[in-house]
């Protein structure tokens, strides 16, 4: 109840902002961004898991409304000693929609992405399906602060659901770089 | 917090649980009712009947004789339609045909395993007969065989769809009459030039068990829907168009209780899955009129759930269909049109089976002529058909064909506030003569409102019915069952069929329309299977005794609303509810409709706020539904299956956008997004949330 209070209280908030902003033609900038991302709470998983850091990468574009955007993230869980299950890398690919503001140098954005997480075992140490891929919905938001012409340092939280039979409920933060630039034409017309 | 949260489910769980028990207890209490029904009056037709047999016919005669004879000025009344288009459903991600039946609000369909479908047509059958017929741009194709019908194996593209009317109701279409509704799919012409078109879609069902698959947490492993590929290409130009089609899918059955039944006579290596490849085309020809070809052919390597074996059965299903039709004056008042079609199922064991066959082909030729003319206020089609099948099981069977001529007439009267439309229909087969009559009238007392009305009447005798039991009776034989397993009747009745349907519509503009709406059904000397299911322990399947029962008697009532608006161009909105009922029955008659739920409702939102960008909705629900012939086997099962199914609610999301210059189109869809736990059949899989996504690529003008 707090996790989705604070995602709607969020997505809320950069709704208010966003009112009245003015609003880009769609797909008219895109928005490349590549950062570390860390899983942060420690729930059931974690008795059998250990998070590593992990490496996150997406585009974002003006939407008709917010923004649009998909990406992708990359984790890698370890075991715990002494190792009674393997190990895996899970991959996350999404594609999301969301509110944003832009407050002077610093841009506010929140939203939902929902996307594929699909887990690769180690199956050297353990014979079995080496792979599996589980629906996952994700709320997040960021914060972006523009450091130098289109270049942005950012930073961001959310919040993940996966819905394996014993759900995964994973927190994340992330940060890192980005970098906006004007869509390619072609480009432009693929998206409209 | 939590404590709330808890609190909070077990009101909405216990809520839930009196709402089912309540329907449940209810409707168990009338199955006793008609069992005692039953004990005293047998299979009789019931007494109460509003329409006996014998005062029917002159009613209706004299319906008929009215519209034919007496009415002032001609027209082109027809019954209530349906029609979804290509839009609706490209923007509901649907990808397969069988996914059709997930928009349609007055027809139920039960799947057991999410492909095959059980379909009962707004209260015209019940869902064991699959009565349902399909036609194709105005050519009937005959899916059905052995009691069952899988719209997926026609060899039909998704892309070339243009809309397809639902008729919930008997209906006369192409000198066929389809007496318990039917599916009318109707293609779009490919644009002119080449054109070329590529689908995928795959879903995948929320519950793997992830990581904790090597936890003792594990659970089993739910496999993906899927994937589906298509691919078309077209030529066009004004004289005509060439169309071809590729296509092929996989469904996997890894529900447990499924997977389980399905071993015992599956023995492939792989997990057990459905796999379908099918190809077909059409071309047309504007010359000397419009005449078009078609052909097709699909085999899919079946899974297939026979209630009378209580098992799935590995088959090899291969399915032909060709036909040739035409128009000498497609766009005259006076025109003379032909049809002829081909249509060939075949049953044979699949490879990774244990041997077992069902052993069953079927051959089905279909030829039509008929005459039109119209005038602006008189329309009439008169037309012969004839219908030859054969059927072919080894050395059990191969039957002598059965040939049905057919002599049809239908006429149409039209004026500013009235119109009218008789059809008649008449046959023999098997040396038993037949009959279909309908009236359709509908009046416009007022531009916003129009009251419909729609009677017909029918006497079918049972070799039409194309069922597993009338092919047992000439001699075929299903595998694994002993000789008493099923009891056959020594001779089927003939089966009449009453039906009225009433509509009042009120569509003040055309951004609103409120209607209301009854049907009322009487069934006398019907064929119904009467199974008695009980647990099987050794492969968790069921021994089925089935009883096939003749000369049964039944009603069934309806009751309906539905309210369509547009707030704005881009917001469209539809609310429909439905009542059934299935009053003062015979026994067997009852325990066939009970899995049919009473209350069905549904709310349909579709926002397309750009050309390229929509948001569709669609929240179902359905009552609760008992499976009486389930009781024993549930009871006996452990739990591992239910034979009272609980009321459930379903909201599916489609997101759609297509991109550059509409080449490319993107669908992403959550089914079942509240994640209820639902099954539509004692024997059935338990789904949940499933997260689909389609991509579609078309190149052409």
């Amino acid at each position: 109840m707090v996790r989705r209070g604070f995602c709607i209280g969020a997505l809320l908030l950069v709704a208010t902002l966003a009112h009245a902003q003015e609003r880009p033609h769609p797909f008219e900038t895109l928005e490349f961004r590549l950062g570390g991302t860390q899983n942060v709470n420690t729930n059931f998983l974690h008795t059998f898991w250990q998070q590593g850091v992990g490496l996150e990468g997406g585009l974002t574009t003006p939407f008709y409304l917010g923004y649009a955007e998909v990406g992708g993230a990359v984790h890698r869980y370890g075991v715990t000693e002494p190792p009674q299950v393997p190990g895996f890398d899970a991959l996350l690919l999404y594609a999301g929609w969301g509110l944003h503001a832009n407050l002077g140098r610093l841009r506010l954005e929140g939203g939902l992405r929902v996307g594929n997480y699909r887990m690769t075992f180690n199956e050297q140490t353990f014979a079995g399906v080496r792979t599996e891929s589980e629906l996952a919905l994700m709320g997040h938001g960021r914060l972006a602060l523009r450091i130098v012409g289109p270049v942005s340092l950012y930073a961001s939280g959310g919040y993940q659901k996966v819905y394996t039979f014993v759900r995964m409920n994973l927190w994340y933060t992330s940060a890192g770089l980005s970098y906006r630039f004007q869509t390619p034409g072609w480009l432009e017309t693929v998206l409209r | 917090m939590k404590v709330s949260v808890q609190q909070v489910a077990g009101r909405r769980s216990g809520r839930c649980f009196c709402f089912v028990f309540r329907h449940s207890r209810s409707r168990r209490a009338t199955a006793r009712q008609y069992r005692s029904h039953q004990h005293r009056w047998g299979n009789l037709p019931s007494p109460l009947s509003p329409f006996p047999t014998s005062s029917c016919c002159p009613f209706l005669a004299f319906l008929l004789l009215l519209a034919w004879f007496s009415l002032p000025i001609p027209s082109h009344a027809q019954p209530y339609t349906h029609f979804l288009t290509a839009d609706e459903i490209q923007q509901a991600g649907i990808t397969r045909l069988g996914d059709l039946f997930r928009l349609i609000d007055d027809w139920e369909t039960v799947s057991i395993d999410g492909y095959h479908h059980d379909v009962a047509a707004h209260g015209l059958a019940p869902l064991q007969t699959s009565r349902w017929m399909l036609f194709v741009d105005g050519q009937p194709v005959d899916l059905a065989l052995l009691g069952t019908s899988n719209l997926n194996v026609l060899p039909l593209s998704m892309s070339a769809i243009d809309r397809v009317a639902v008729y919930s109701h008997p209906v006369l279409i192409a000198g066929v009459f389809a007496p318990a509704g039917a599916l009318h799919i109707h293609t779009t012409p490919p644009a002119r030039g080449y054109s070329a078109q590529g689908q995928f879609s795959a879903a995948n069902q929320v519950n793997d068990p992830g990581p904790y698959r090597y936890t003792r947490f594990a659970s089993p492993n739910i496999d993906r829907i899927g994937p589906t590929y298509e691919a078309a290409l077209a030529l066009a130009d004004s004289a005509g168009h060439l169309r071809a089609h590729l296509g092929m899918d996989q469904h996997h059955a890894t529900d447990e209780r499924i997977e389980t039944r399905v071993r015992t006579l599956y023995q492939g290596t792989a997990s057990p899955r459905l796999l379908l490849a099918k190809a077909g085309g059409d071309a047309t020809l504007h010359r000397l009129g419009r005449h078009r070809m078609y052909g097709g052919h699909a085999r899919l390597q079946d899974l297939r759930f026979i209630e009378a074996i209580g098992l799935e059965v590995p088959t090899d299903h291969r399915f032909t269909f060709a036909g040739i039709q035409g128009d000498a004056a497609p766009e005259g008042s006076n025109t003379f049109r032909y049809r002829v079609s081909y249509t060939s199922s075949d049953l044979d064991p699949r490879q990774s089976s244990t041997g077992i066959d069902l052993n069953f082909r079927q051959d089905r030729i279909r030829a039509n002529a008929e005459a039109y003319f119209s005038t602006p206020s008189v329309n009439g089609t008169i037309g012969l058909s004839a219908d030859h099948q054969r059927s072919f099981a080894g050395p059990f069977l191969t039957s002598n064909p059965l040939f049905i001529p057919h002599f049809y007439g239908q006429v149409g009267v039209r004026s500013s506030a009235f119109s009218a439309q008789a059809t008649t229909d008449g046959f023999i087969a098997a040396g038993k003569a037949g009959y279909t009559a309908q009236v359709v009238v509908r009046a416009h007392p007022t531009e916003a409102h129009t009251l419909s009305l729609t009677s017909s009447a029918m006497r079918h005798p049972y070799a039409t019915e194309n069922s597993l039991w009338f092919w047992m009776q000439q001699g075929y034989r299903l595998p694994m069952l002993a000789d008493d397993a099923v009891q056959l009747p020594d001779t089927f009745a003939q089966a009449q069929t009453y039906t009225v349907d009433a509509r009042w519509t009120y569509a003040p503009t055309n951004n609103v329309a409120l209607s209301f709406s009854g049907a009322y059904r009487r069934f006398l000397s019907h064929t119904l299977a009467d199974y008695r299911l009980t647990f099987d322990s050794t492969t968790t399947g069921f021994q089925t005794q089935t009883h096939v029962r003749t000369f049964l008697a039944g009603q069934t009532v309806q009751l309906g609303a539905m309210l369509r608006w547009r707030w704005h161009p881009s917001l469209e909105q539809r609310l429909t509810y439905r009542y059934l009922r299935t009053p003062q029955v015979d026994l067997a008659f009852f325990n066939a409709w009970a899995p049919l739920p009473w209350h069905r409702a549904s709310y349909m939102v579709r926002f397309v706020p750009l050309d390229r960008l929509s948001l569709y909705a669609r929240l179902t629900y359905r009552s609760a539904t008992p499976w009486l012939l389930f009781q024993q086997a549930a009871r006996d099962s452990g739990g591992l299956y239910e034979d009272d199914l609980p009321p459930r609610w379903l909201l599916d999301v489609t997101v759609q956008k297509r991109f550059w210059k509409n080449h490319l189109r993107t669908s992403f869809s959550l089914r079942n997004v509240l994640n209820e736990r639902e099954r539509q059949h004692p024997a059935g899989a338990v789904s949940h949330m499933v997260f689909h996504v389609a991509l579609e690529m078309y190149f052409g003008h």
